[in-house]
């Protein structure tokens, strides 16, 4: 996230937005983590028995 | 000026576009819930003391109304931005759930189906569209791949929801019935304030930004990728616009066909196989729904959106005629034919929008998207009334097993090859429906790819809406 750059009369809000951002990327990440992991235990039953 | 106005969303020079998918993603991974509603199927059931049928009905409308809030909400979607759609979206999806909540606790059937599939279902449609056309601003050189990014989210959320309302529901009662309120309730805080996280997070390009290094290709003869833009008004004037409506119908009905029917149709094919593992195969078909959003998507930026739906409906058509003549071969046949199909199903939502840009250009693409959503509404009436409709006759002339899917089957061979068809009748959209330059012609030479026309003072506003 190095070229963000926060210049002009809504700099502050910008970099807001992009911690916000980077916060979001973590949660959506762990989020999906969370389902794939539920469900791919479930997949083993199918071939499993 | 609103923290929701368009005009504070416009982001700074320099501002890394990486920062927007996950904004979007917040959206569609919360309104993908919508395709885990089934948990609460049974509780709800129980709670009323009803059939399946009326409580069935909650999830129609929500399907319905997305349809028709994509459809006729688009345009304002392009005018008032992203944030404040999204902001919208996420009062809308949590607030469906706390009135749900609501009728819950009355025990007010009506009340459900006005806020779950109301109200929420408004929360569906707007929600939806929001982030596509910013997303397709954001990455002119890599439609596909961005606009698959978001989409698949709306395949994952039903992956994260499944378990959490699992938990729920065994978290607040001891009877799953006995539950739903508290979960609703949870459900539509969490929901709410993750959407409204996505909506500040948003940003839109400033006017005349593209990627650094990115040169807008070349319009060569017959090339797919047009050079001007069309409002939404006049794409459905155009052939295309009908072509790709009939595209994706064919597309969702086939899958979608599966989709609803996964479960009970392994358990025919196969009589050894458990009511477990025929969840195992319900969640592997969520997966491939969710990865070929984005790696279908992301393959179309290099080989084209008419080549990617050739192998949609061409593949998708040869996988169906293999399925009806040798799925009962082995599960794993079975698992990877379905498989296959189901990621098709997912990438022909997700490459839809570059579709759609590549033909019509930016400056409506929402609005254009949202019209062209009603195809799914379509698609998910005709698609499980084909498969269970033959599934209950085949059912009713003494047939079981596997053989009571061989016509719809065979059914579904056919609705591909019309998409297939329609397909190929896809041509550039004539130069007569594209807006005029600054000089007043239909010159195509200035407007380029994320660079919405600016001419007429009508055409400024949708073009400042076209940054969305």
């Amino acid at each position: 996230m190095s070229d963000m750059t926060t210049h002009g009369h809504d700099g502050a809000e910008a970099k807001g937005s992009a911690t916000l951002a980077m916060f979001l990327w973590v949660a959506v990440v762990c989020a999906l983590a969370y389902g794939l992991f539920n469900t791919l235990t479930k997949v083993v039953d199918l071939f499993t028995g | 000026m609103s923290l929701l106005d368009r005009e504070r969303t416009i982001a700074p020079r320099g501002y890394n576009r990486w920062l927007i998918p996950p904004a979007a993603l917040a959206v569609h991974l919360s309104i993908g819930e919508i395709y885990a509603f089934s948990v609460f199927k049974v509780p709800l059931k129980d709670h009323f003391g009803t059939g399946l049928t009326p409580i069935g009905i909650i999830f129609s409308i929500a399907i319905g109304m997305l349809g028709l809030s994509a459809a006729f909400g688009g345009r304002w979607v392009e005018r008032a931005g992203p944030r404040k759609a999204m902001a919208l979206a996420a009062v809308c999806w949590g607030t469906g759930f706390l009135i749900g909540a609501l009728g819950v606790a009355t025990k007010q059937l009506w009340i459900v189906y006005l806020g779950v599939g109301f109200i929420g279902g408004i929360g569906l449609g707007i929600g939806y569209i929001s982030p596509v056309s910013t997303l397709i601003k954001w990455f002119p050189d890599r439609p596909g791949m961005a606009t698959g990014l978001a989409i698949m989210g709306f395949g994952g959320g039903a992956l994260i929801a499944s378990p959490l309302e699992a938990k729920l529901l065994a978290t607040f009662a001891d009877a799953p019935e006995d539950a739903i309120v508290g979960s609703f309730l949870v459900l539509g805080v969490v929901y709410f304030v993750a959407m409204m996280l996505g909506a500040m997070a948003i940003r839109v390009p400033p006017d005349g930004w593209k990627p650094e290094g990115y040169t807008p290709r070349e319009r060569g003869a017959g090339s797919m990728i047009s050079a001007g833009n069309v409002t939404a008004t006049n794409a459905i004037k155009t052939p295309q616009f009908w072509l790709l409506w009939t595209v994706l119908f064919c597309n969702v009905t086939a899958g979608i066909g599966i989709l609803e029917q996964a479960a009970p149709m392994i358990q025919d094919f196969f009589g050894s196989v458990t009511a477990a593992a025929a969840a195992g195969f319900v969640g592997l078909l969520s997966l491939c729904n969710m990865s070929g959003r984005f790696g279908w998507s992301t393959t179309s930026d290099f080989i084209g959106r008419k080549p990617t739906y050739m192998m949609y409906l061409g593949v998708g058509a040869v996988c169906y005629l293999l399925l009806a003549t040798v799925g009962t071969a082995s599960v794993a046949v079975f698992v990877v034919l379905t498989g296959i199909i189901l990621s098709f199903y997912g990438g022909g939502f997700s490459t839809v929008p570059a579709y759609l840009k590549d033909l019509f250009g930016t400056i409506e693409v929402g609005a254009i998207h949202g019209r062209l959503l009603t195809a799914w509404s379509a698609a998910g009436i005709a698609g499980p009334l084909i498969v269970n409709g033959l599934a209950d006759h085949e059912t009713s002339v003494g047939k079981s097993g596997s053989d009571l899917y061989t016509t719809s089957l065979f059914i579904m061979v056919g609705v591909l090859l019309v998409g297939f068809v329609a397909n190929l009748m896809i041509r550039p959209v004539n130069e007569r429906f594209h807006e005029p330059a600054d000089d007043g012609t239909r010159s195509d030479r200035f407007v380029r790819d994320g660079e919405p026309a600016r001419a007429p003072a009508a055409q400024t506003t949708m073009s400042t809406g076209g940054q969305s």
